[in-house]
């Protein structure tokens, strides 16, 4: 099986290629979380914050105790032949899984936004043609691209949110604990920013050291966490935790109400942070997939691998009725990508750590 | 004549299909032994050659003459023996003078060359306010002392080579021991042994030999005409490579945050650095960014431009029988014709051309509904900010790239156009020249390296050298200097 690095990238690559996991629901994920712990979702997403920390904490152990080897060499060596492979297939499945629902989540709102009457089929496709000629061109284009679009993102979304500062009213914040906040409903919408974190094992071959690996893992989910609390803090002390729960995109209408010089329309700001969003998370996704997949099967080009995972997105995407099939299908994910964080990673541990001590 | 004179005369000469233009003149020294002087006409100082004459120079030539001794007589410093007639050939293809004598074996070559050359000028299309108003000429000695006239360090290194098959044309690659980094080096001097052509023409020929990326539209080797720019780069741990008959030196490695930097932003205070690099900032998002975010916006989602604006285009818009987009390509169309119409004609002509093709048919175009006044100013807004960036052959490159987001905003609208943004970064983010990669300092990131590469700070604060052209420094070079 090929482990070999292609090429390596540098913490600073690693902390924005974690970023760019931050998947597109966060334009809606306020709401949610709003819907089962209102004012108080905040705690819920610093609550979540640390346990994805904490549990990132086994993908680091993995790294450190097999360094520069892929998750699906790591599989086989821990489970044996058969279960290894059949847990990486079951990772590389939810890789092509992924950007499948992410796009057609995309096409819904550049529908709803920018271009009313264009098939969702071509907007997914212009899509994936881009983002397939990105990743076609290696890991270190793919990691100095995120390098360079995620700290301007960023400055889009403090400065939307500067912006929206004067409307705010933060006394919607009380009482600080919601009548109505329920842990175990909230929970998992609050989990949604790191649905994505699945993936960061596939970076081991191109990560030269584990603990550059795992210091871009603590810094690249603490900006997630930032990204999202912000946003649910200024959307409840713009909306109420009332008027948020009827609002589809809050994030999208937090833009709306800004006034800056001539510019009338800022949402519009908020819809090309939202496309660009996408656009970063499929470059890692659709990359790690063909790479896995080239991997996995040990034959083929990645040109070719990368071809076929965009033409089974393509498919997959356009397979759900409408938004509200795609959003029970994201949920569906969700809870498997947990899964995944929360049990999978440990277990290999676990099981490794286990037969370390049996051969010893 | 002896023989062997007139038989090594005819063999060069045969060598050559009898060209009208090698000459020979015979003489017979003091001695009683025969001589010649082959030379090809045009590439050699005749004139001195006749004073040698008149001084009986040749005339006095002893049987057993050395190279030393031949030295002290001629008031020349490039004097050789060889014995390869290929070798001779070429050093009289080069403008060298050939002397035979009956009694060597070899020939004694001369260095006699002389040929009509410009004398450095002010530079056409680099140029600046404040800095030197020389530049690069066609000869390379020249360029080469143009360099050294700027960098008296013994750290400069010239190396040289000859490439093209027919032209033979000399390169010559300058670098600063100990700055430039090895590794650069070592692939500059290798790409060069691998160009395999008959000709080379102009530093241009080499260029689009030794670029990383030959289908990428983006310049990756800078091309400059001056001087002090050429010595700010190696100085940078940059190397440049000069080519004889050409008036450009070029580059390498060249990253994108080259291409925003002038020699202006140096001489003056860093505060008005820091502004003219901000203006060219933002000239440049004009010159390829504005017309197709124009498209997108009047064309798909007119909402989104502000109401007093929208409903003064409205009305133009209206009157036009074309689609947004075809008006907008046309009028792109007309640009690019008065540009190479302005470029071809003598200049007083051409500027005329420009201001009768800018004003007159411009007026023309809107009073016929031809086309819309808020679209000839997006595209003569356009046009002027494409040729404020300092790097000729980056106008060129934004110009395709304006066209190429005029065509996905008209087919996909905002979608389409950010897509075609990203799709560009992306592009960007792939190349790399000379292994560094093109959007370095900001990506792979080096905080440090902003300062004169993004930012301009104060003088004392730049001396550090780019870290990713240079080898590593030790960190205590990196203090900035003291208030002087």
């Amino acid at each position: 099986m090929a482990t070999e690095k292609k090429e390596t990238i540098t913490a600073n690559q690693i902390i924005w290629i974690v970023v760019a996991l931050c998947p597109v629901g966060i334009i809606t994920l306020p709401r949610e979380i709003n819907q089962y712990a209102q004012q108080s979702g905040w705690m819920m997403l610093l609550l979540t914050y640390l346990l994805v920390l904490l549990f990132s904490r086994f993908i680091f152990i993995l790294a450190a105790r097999y360094p520069g080897k892929s998750i699906i060499a790591i599989s086989n060596i821990i489970l044996g032949k058969w279960l290894g492979r059949s847990v990486s297939l079951f990772l590389i499945l939810l890789l092509i899984g992924a950007p499948s629902i992410s796009v057609r989540l995309l096409s819904e709102g550049v529908n709803t936004y920018l271009m009313f009457h264009t098939p969702k089929s071509v907007i997914i496709l212009a899509m994936l043609l881009s983002v397939m000629y990105v990743i076609n061109n290696g890991m270190g284009t793919v990691a100095r691209f995120n390098e360079l679009v995620q700290p301007f993102m960023l400055l889009v979304l403090l400065f939307i949110l500067l912006m929206t500062l004067p409307n705010t009213d933060f006394s919607n914040f009380l009482p600080l604990i919601s009548n109505e906040f329920s842990l175990r409903k909230a929970v998992m919408p609050s989990l949604f920013p790191y649905i994505a974190l699945f993936s960061i094992p596939f970076l081991f071959p191109y990560s030269a050291q584990p603990k550059q690996l795992w210091r871009g893992m603590c810094w690249g989910i603490l900006i997630i966490f930032l990204i999202v609390f912000l946003l649910f803090v200024f959307i409840i002390a713009l909306f109420g935790p009332v008027e948020t729960n009827y609002i589809e995109y809050p994030s999208i209408d937090m833009a709306r109400i800004i006034r800056f010089a001539v510019f009338e329309r800022m949402d519009i700001l908020f819809v090309t942070f939202w496309i660009a969003i996408e656009y970063t998370l499929l470059t890692i996704l659709c990359y790690l997939g063909s790479f896995a997949l080239q991997q996995y099967f040990a034959k083929g080009s990645f040109f070719l691998w990368s071809l076929i995972l965009m033409s089974v997105t393509l498919v997959l995407s356009l397979l759900p009725d409408d938004i509200e099939d795609t959003r029970r299908l994201s949920s569906f994910f969700h809870g498997i990508s947990m899964g995944i964080l929360f049990m999978v990673f440990p277990l290999l541990v676990f099981i490794d750590f286990l037969k370390k001590r049996v051969n010893r | 004549m002896s023989q062997s004179v007139n038989e090594k005369i005819q063999i060069i000469k045969g060598q050559m299909g009898e060209s009208s233009d090698l000459i020979a003149r015979v003489f017979q020294t003091s001695s009683g032994q025969q001589g010649a002087l082959l030379f090809l006409e045009g590439l050699t100082d005749q004139d001195k050659i006749d004073r040698l004459f008149q001084n009986s120079v040749f005339a006095e030539l002893k049987v057993e003459i050395t190279v030393e001794k031949m030295q002290q007589k001629f008031p020349i410093s490039d004097i050789q023996l060889l014995n390869e007639t290929d070798q001779v050939l070429q050093a009289i293809l080069s403008g060298k003078t050939a002397l035979i004598l009956e009694q060597v074996e070899g020939y004694f070559l001369l260095g006699l060359q002389k040929w009509a050359q410009r004398s450095p000028e002010r530079p056409i299309i680099d140029s600046t306010v404040k800095g030197a108003q020389e530049g690069f000429v066609e000869t390379l000695t020249v360029n080469i002392s143009l360099v050294r006239r700027f960098l008296k360090s013994p750290s400069l290194r010239v190396e040289e080579m000859s490439i093209g098959k027919l032209s033979e044309t000399k390169v010559s690659l300058l670098y600063v021991e100990g700055i430039a980094r090895t590794e650069v080096l070592k692939e500059v001097r290798q790409r060069l042994k691998q160009i395999e052509t008959d000709v080379i023409l102009s530093s241009s020929n080499i260029e689009q030999w030794i670029e990383d990326n030959s289908w990428s539209i983006f310049p990756l080797v800078r091309i400059t005409e001056r001087p002090d720019v050429t010595v700010a780069s190696l100085v940078e741990g940059k190397v440049a490579i000069l080519t004889d008959h050409s008036p450009f030196a070029l580059v390498v490695p060249f990253t994108f945050f080259d291409s925003l930097q002038n020699m202006d932003d140096y001489y003056e205070k860093w505060q008005v650095g820091i502004l003219f690099r901000l203006v060219r900032f933002v000239a440049f998002m004009i010159s390829f960014l504005l017309p197709g975010l124009y498209v997108a916006l009047a064309h798909y989602n007119p909402g989104l431009i502000p109401t007093e604006l929208l409903l003064s285009m409205i009305t133009t818009l209206a009157n036009v029988p074309f689609l947004l987009v075809v008006e907008l390509l046309l009028m792109e169309l007309a640009i690019e014709i008065f540009r190479e119409a302005g470029m071809r004609l003598p200049k007083p002509v051409g500027q005329t051309i420009g201001i009768v093709g800018g004003i007159v048919i411009g007026d023309a175009a809107v009073r016929a509904n031809l086309v819309s006044p808020t679209t000839l100013i997006v595209v003569a807004l356009t046009a002027m900010a494409s040729y404020s960036a300092p790097l000729y052959s980056l106008a060129h490159t934004f110009r395709i790239m304006r066209f190429l987001l005029i065509l996905v905003a008209g087919v996909l609208g905002l979608y389409g156009y950010f897509l075609g943004v990203l799709m560009i970064i992306g592009h960007l983010a792939s190349l790399k020249s000379f292994g560094v990669p093109y959007l370095s300092p900001m990506a792979p990131a080096c905080v440090a390296d902003w300062v004169d590469n993004i930012l301009i700070f104060p003088q004392r604060w730049r001396n550090r050298k780019p870290g990713h052209l240079t080898q590593p420094e030790k960190k205590s070079s990196r203090k900035p200097l003291k208030e002087g």
